[in-house]
């Protein structure tokens, strides 16, 4: 059995996020999402790799949340490529992602006039297929496959899944946060059992300060440019962070009692923060405690931004999409406010390369050429925010750690951070893990219980009670002062109770554990016994000369039985923590057995070297079982002196 | 005890390389807990971060607990701190202002420039919780450089201009600032001193706060430990003028006359000051106050300073700690967050139980501090019942009464069973009688209208006459209660009292800071009856009396109070009083000991009973109960000074 892991996107990088795994003979895909950097076929996963017909061979498609990398060809697939299977994904990311694919589309195809890969309706359609889950709602998507979302922080409605198909269990996380921010909660999962973790590794070797530092670089940045008369420029993307930073500023507005306004360009994010008002039950602790009072997401300062007041006199701030100055509203406010050094422009954490946001973040230009003709002098202040919705690699140690899988496959990083995690994961946690490149596979061995009957004597035996007794009497309390006080040696029951038993699997059978007793029987064998035996020559002189010098009195003889006996006291007196048993012509002890040979050609015996004898040998022919090994060679070597 | 560094490490994410090394180390050393820096990475910041503002707040709370240990540890968790006051909620802010204080007293604050934007900000924060946390932090705190002097300053002003009414602490702060920074404040001084000229017709723009407010800031220099910091003596003449304001805000600091004398001393030289800040005009009131506790050693050496350090018992010192805490939940149970004041009174107590190690716990100011915090949660539980523009609490009247009650009790008790109170102790305790009083005038539904009425006006007529002297200034609540007794005049006739004009009064009450000056004595007794229990009761024979040995201890408890031994009679509610001659017990004042055997007259007919026991003393109280001048027994009202003890009888088969 072995769960296989099919990357169509974000192996070794980031975008396009796409993952086929197979538990079990289940097929899911973990998101589907496209590629920002590309506009050849390397903008979606390489879907053909799936297979000739995806509603045969994929059991469901399963969406982390809204973000375009992540959900960004899902209507190609479905409404293009034709799949018509069942898609889960939470409830927030079903009411956000059409606004989100809508926007994506628009851009597309009326700003940069691109041939549209899905049309407006393509989206409703695609919709129409989703399957929205709650969290920690366990979903029965077919007779075998479970799943079951997981909250995950990052932004509004993302989740991490769980799939679970018979003994076979796994965990993809999509994005998450494990420190909770303005309005949103730290990830959540249960400590569940797992063959399998397929984590997102943005920040593989970065460890992030805190969240505090951020928000007062922020919060100083803006306030020192409104207090100047400034204005600030926010471009950001409509849901996430702006609500963020709009929460952040509220709340120092409101407690540093400044009256300096706030807009917030039409649109998008004002359809957005409407919805946030509704999926309250998605944000964090904070908010939810709060919003029977007052829901935070109602910005008392926050007004609507008219295009007339661009310059009009007076410091403000304004959030304005899109986020990287790509162009739009905030392209066009930011061509009105670059060249007065009193303004300030706030930079998301990362920027798309050629747009003016990466522009302004890789070192500080004057000038910034838009087209051949217009030209922005760009005199105003750049802050950079470092806000980030995803984990740093102590979260993802910590989160792998907590889950302590038996395999991790990284995904959704850079290819030589991703390294050095692995390396980490596999040194510091013992785990073993992968960050396969897209469109490889990476196959690990899954779990599967087999059930087992246990045989009635078996039973018997775990419940019968394995009583030890030890007696403890504590040696320091018989000191002197204890003359009057006898000790009394406490006896210690003990009942480790051990199941010993054997398994066995016949064909064509179910397995059964048996008691050992029961094995023979049930396999209509015979018990062999191993044994060793050797015929060990003595010198009597030997014997006797011990016997004198012991001066036990007894009168010199050399018939068997007197020697046999002589040997007894011997044992006696060197073994003494051993029964020996006299029975005339034999000894036993343990299992070791021993009596005199009188065979000639006994064929124990090994020929004897000593050539040299005074005395003719005795000799002892002792045979023993294999445990009692240790005690033979003992007496064989007190009969040899 | 972990090592500094595993401490350190619990700030940072990072694993440090000390404790990388500590680890091998610490395997080294068997006993050792061992601790592994990766383990505790960050431990403190994901507290600080957490989703649930009761964690943050607790991590806040331990911070300053370890911040005692190590300056260095300090220093960092301040970074973390610093950030912490710009949390979303409002309780992990306080808490954050509680640790830097607590760092502050032990010397551990050291406040950076990149902290400056965010304290600072909380100076000019809308809510006065904030605001006033703050500036008590600031009271401690020791700026590096003369820019961060200024712009404490400056945003001090701001405040100033925009709450009118932190006016008096303001001043209260920048006189402490000022003191903290003589050199600072010489140039600032300089710089504004064209600013706090007279302008052209004579008179000084004294109206102007901002200039009151540099006034305060320059007189405070010559008390700096600082030497040479001389300020023009022409200002310390302007600053007269302004006498009341000043004197107003620095009420717990120094006399009105006191500050005077120290005004015109100034005004004749022009430095270097030698003269004494005379503190005394103040002695024995509420002067001890430039915190005993606050300025540990680190000020040693300023003779001034030393001065207020008169509290030399270790003891009264650490229970001054906690009464500093527990003046503070006022502002909490005024603006209605009772239960924000019962955690801090309840984290006060704790406190206190972890002092409990040998001569503290018996010490009278630790019985003292105990009661007194009993009696704070009671006036705090009262009280929600009169904060305006809140909801009744859903409990009933009944419940009022009963707290009123209990409180009327612990007061009479902390009252007559502590000896060597203070004047200023004294009258403290009385103005909490007051309040009871009031408390319960202004519940119209509460009974015993008159009785109360009379007990206001005794208690007041005690409070006068420590006044009498003029040595201790008396509260503004207590004026307006003197007020309202003139104005109800001596007819003493109740039904014409409106609630409202009780409740007016009340609004003008305000917890003061409770500062014991050491000394105090608990009276107290214990009683022990030797072999009596359960399984071997006294044995008695119906309708004849008993004799009950007991084995009495009596501490602090003068010869001339007159003791009486209270027994009764579980079930039958028939209380007895026995007189207990003091002569009896021999030993000296303060521990004597006597066998007794008390004889308890109305055995029941009953199988067995129980007798509660108790030793209780007379005192005199201002209203004389009546009632119980109705059978012999003791004709004032009775402290009870130890447990009541159950005693076992049963009948002689």
């Amino acid at each position: 059995m072995a769960i296989d892991s099919l990357v169509l996107g974000a192996g070794q990088e980031v975008g396009k996020s796409c993952v086929i795994v197979t538990i079990n003979g289940k097929r899911i895909m973990f998101d589907c999402g496209m590629h920002m950097g590309h506009l050849d076929h390397r903008r979606y996963p390489d879907f053909s790799l799936i297979g000739p017909n995806f509603n045969q061979t994929l059991t469901c498609i399963i969406i982390t949340h809204f973000h375009l990398d992540h959900i960004g060809a899902l209507p190609y697939f479905t409404e293009v490529c034709g799949y018509s299977g069942p898609i889960y994904m939470t409830y927030p990311t079903k009411a956000l992602a059409p606004l989100m694919l809508e926007d994506y589309r628009k851009v597309m195809v009326e700003r940069r006039g691109e041939e549209e890969q899905f049309t407006s309706e393509h989206i409703v359609e695609c919709m129409k297929k989703v399957i929205p889950v709650d969290l920690k709602q366990t979903v029965q998507v077919d007779k075998d496959l479970q799943i079951r979302a997981y909250y995950a922080g990052h932004v509004l409605g993302a989740a991490m899944f769980y799939a679970k198909v018979g003994d076979a269990a796994m965990v993809y996380t999509g994005d998450y946060n494990m420190t909770p921010d303005r309005h949103l909660g730290a990830a959540q999962i249960d400590r569940l059992s797992l063959d399998l973790v397929i984590t997102e590794s943005t920040y593989a070797t970065t460890i992030r300060d805190s969240k505090y530092a951020r928000e007062r670089e922020f919060l100083r940045a803006v306030h020192t440019c409104v207090a100047g008369g400034g204005k600030v420029l926010i471009p950001s993307f409509a849901l996430g962070r702006a609500q963020e930073l709009c929460i952040l500023l509220e709340d120092y507005w409101e407690r540093m009692n400044l009256k300096v306004p706030i807009y917030f360009s039409a649109g998008l994010t004002r359809q957005a923060n409407m919805y946030y008002k509704m999926l309250i039950s998605w944000t964090s602790q904070k908010i939810k405690e709060t919003y029977s009072t007052h829901n935070a997401f109602d910005f008392k300062n926050v007004h609507k931004f008219e295009r007339s007041m661009i310059d009009a006199p007076g410091p403000c701030v304004l959030f304005a999409t899109p986020g990287m100055i790509s162009g739009g509203f905030s392209l066009e406010v930011f061509k009105h406010w670059a060249p007065s050094e009193k303004n300030l422009v706030t930079m998301p954490g990362y920027c798309v390369a050629g747009t003016i946001g990466h522009k302004l973040m890789s070192g500080k230009p004057t000038k910034i050429d838009l087209d051949k003709d217009t030209r922005i002098d760009v005199r105003c202040q750049i802050h950079q925010l470092t806000f980030s919705p995803h984990t740093d690699a102590k979260g993802i140690m910590d989160l792998v750690k907590f889950l302590s899988p038996k395999h991790v496959i990284l995904v959704h990083g850079e290819k030589p951070r991703m390294a050095t995690l692995k390396g980490r994961i596999q040194s510091e946690l013992g785990i073993q893990c992968y960050d396969p490149a897209n469109n490889e596979t990476v196959s690990v061995p899954s779990t599967h219980y087999a059930t087992a009957v246990a045989s009635d004597a078996f039973v018997q035996s775990c419940s019968n009670p394995n009583f030890k007794f030890s007696t403890s009497g504590s040696e320091h309390e018989q000191g002197s002062s204890s003359s009057n006080r006898k000790s009394i040696p406490r006896l210690q029951v003990s009942d480790d109770r051990v199941a010993e038993g054997i398994l066995v699997m016949e064909k064509n059978k179910k397995a059964k554990v048996v008691h050992q007793d029961e094995l023979l029987v049930m396999l209509e064998e015979k018990k062999h016994q191993v044994k060793f035996a050797y015929c060990c020559p003595a010198h009597i002189g030997n014997l006797q000369e011990n016997q004198e010098t012991e001066s036990t009195g007894l009168p010199l003889s050399s018939t068997n039985n007197d020697m046999l006996q002589l040997l007894s006291a011997k044992l006696t007196n060197e073994l003494s923590e051993v029964n020996i048993q006299d029975f005339g012509d034999h000894l036993q002890v343990e299992s070791f057995r021993v009596s005199i040979c009188s065979k000639e050609d006994c064929p124990y015996r090994l020929s004897d070297n000593g050539g040299e004898e005074h005395y003719e040998p005795m000799f002892f022919c002792c045979s023993w079982a294999m445990e009692d090994e240790k005690l033979a060679w003992k007496v064989i070597s007190m009969c040899q002196k | 005890m972990v090592s500094e560094d595993i401490l350190l490490q619990t700030l940072s994410k990072k694993v440090l390389v000390a404790t990388k090394e500590k680890k091998s180390l610490a395997q080294c050393s068997d006993e050792q807990l061992e601790v592994s820096g990766s383990i505790v990475a960050g431990a403190f910041m994901h507290g600080l971060e957490d989703e649930f503002h009761e964690v943050r707040k607790a991590a806040c709370h331990s911070l300053g607990t370890l911040t005692i240990l190590s300056s260095k540890f300090a220093g960092e968790a301040l970074n973390l701190l610093m950030d912490v006051l710009n949390d979303d909620s409002m309780l992990v802010r306080l808490q954050a202002f509680e640790t830097m204080h607590q760092m502050a007293t032990f010397g551990h604050l050291k406040v950076q420039e990149k902290h400056m934007h965010m304290f600072l900000g909380t100076l000019v924060d809308r809510n006065t919780l904030t605001r006033s946390a703050a500036r008590k932090v600031l009271k401690l705190a020791k700026l590096p450089d003369l820019k961060l002097f200024r712009s404490t300053i400056d945003t001090l002003l701001d405040n100033l201009e925009m709450c009118p009414q932190d006016e008096a602490d303001i001043l209260n702060v920048l006189f402490h600032i000022g003191r903290n920074h003589g050199k600072f404040v010489v140039r600032i001084i300089e710089e504004v001193s064209q600013q706090m000229e007279p302008v052209s017709n004579g008179k000084l723009g004294f109206d102007n706060v901002r200039v009151g407010a540099l006034l305060v800031l320059a007189i405070s220099a010559p008390l700096s430990q600082e030497r040479d910091c001389s300020i023009p003596p022409s200002i310390f003449s302007y600053a007269v003028t302004y006498l009341g304001r000043i004197s107003h805000a620095l009420s717990d600091i120094i006399h009105q006359e006191g500050l005077l004398n120290y005004l015109s001393q100034c005004s004749r030289s022009s430095g270097p000051y030698d003269m004494e800040f005379d503190f005394s005009a103040k002695r024995g009131g509420t002067s001890e106050i430039l915190s005993p506790t606050v300025k540990k050693p680190r000020e040693a050496g300023n003779s001034l300073v030393e001065y207020s350090l008169d509290v030399q018992d270790e003891v009264t010192k650490s229970m001054n700690v906690v009464l500093e805490k527990v003046k503070d939940i006022w502002p909490f149970v005024q603006a209605g967050f009772t239960t924000e004041g019962l955690r801090t009174l309840r984290s006060c107590r704790e406190e206190l139980a972890t002092l409990t190690s040998g001569s503290i716990a018996s010490g009278g100011s630790f019985a003292f501090t105990m009661q007194y915090i009993k009696i704070m949660k009671l006036l705090a539980k009262a009280w929600v019942n009169f904060v305006p523009s809140r909801h009744l609490p859903s409990s009933g009247m009944g419940d009022l009464d009963f707290v009123l009650g209990k409180l009327d009790a612990r007061l009479s008790e902390l009252k007559s069973t502590f000896i060597g109170l203070s004047k200023v102790e004294e009258l403290h305790i009385l103005e909490l009688v007051l309040v009871t009083c009031m408390l319960k005038l202004s519940k119209v539904e509460i009974c015993c209208h008159l009785g109360t009425l009379r007990k206001l006006s005794c208690t007041m007529a005690h409070a006068e006459s420590l006044l009498e002297d003029g040595t201790v200034e008396p509260s503004r609540f207590m004026i307006e209660v003197r007020k309202l007794l003139s104005e109800i005049g001596t007819s003493l006739n109740g039904s014409s009292c409106n609630p409202v004009l009780f409740r007016r009064v009340l609004e003008s009450f305000f917890l003061e800071r409770l500062v014991l000056c050491g000394g105090l004595k608990h009276i107290k007794a214990d009683l022990d009856i030797p072999d009596n229990d359960y399984e071997h009761p006294l044995c008695f024979v119906a309708g004849l009396p008993v004799g009950i040995p007991c084995h009495i201890t009596l501490h602090n408890v003068s010869v001339e109070s007159r003791l009486w031994l209270k027994m009764t009679a579980n079930g039958i509610d028939d209380t007895h009083f026995v007189s207990l001659d003091s002569n009896l017990f021999g030993g000296c004042d303060d521990h004597r000991i006597v066998v007794f055997t008390a004889p308890f007259y109305k055995t029941p007919k009953a199988f067995s009973f129980t007798v509660s026991v108790c030793i209780c003393m007379e005192y005199l109280s201002e209203d004389e109960d009546v009632s119980f001048l109705k059978r012999c027994g003791p004709r004032h009202e009775l402290a009870s000074l130890c447990r009541e003890k159950e005693v076992f009888l049963s009948m002689v088969k």
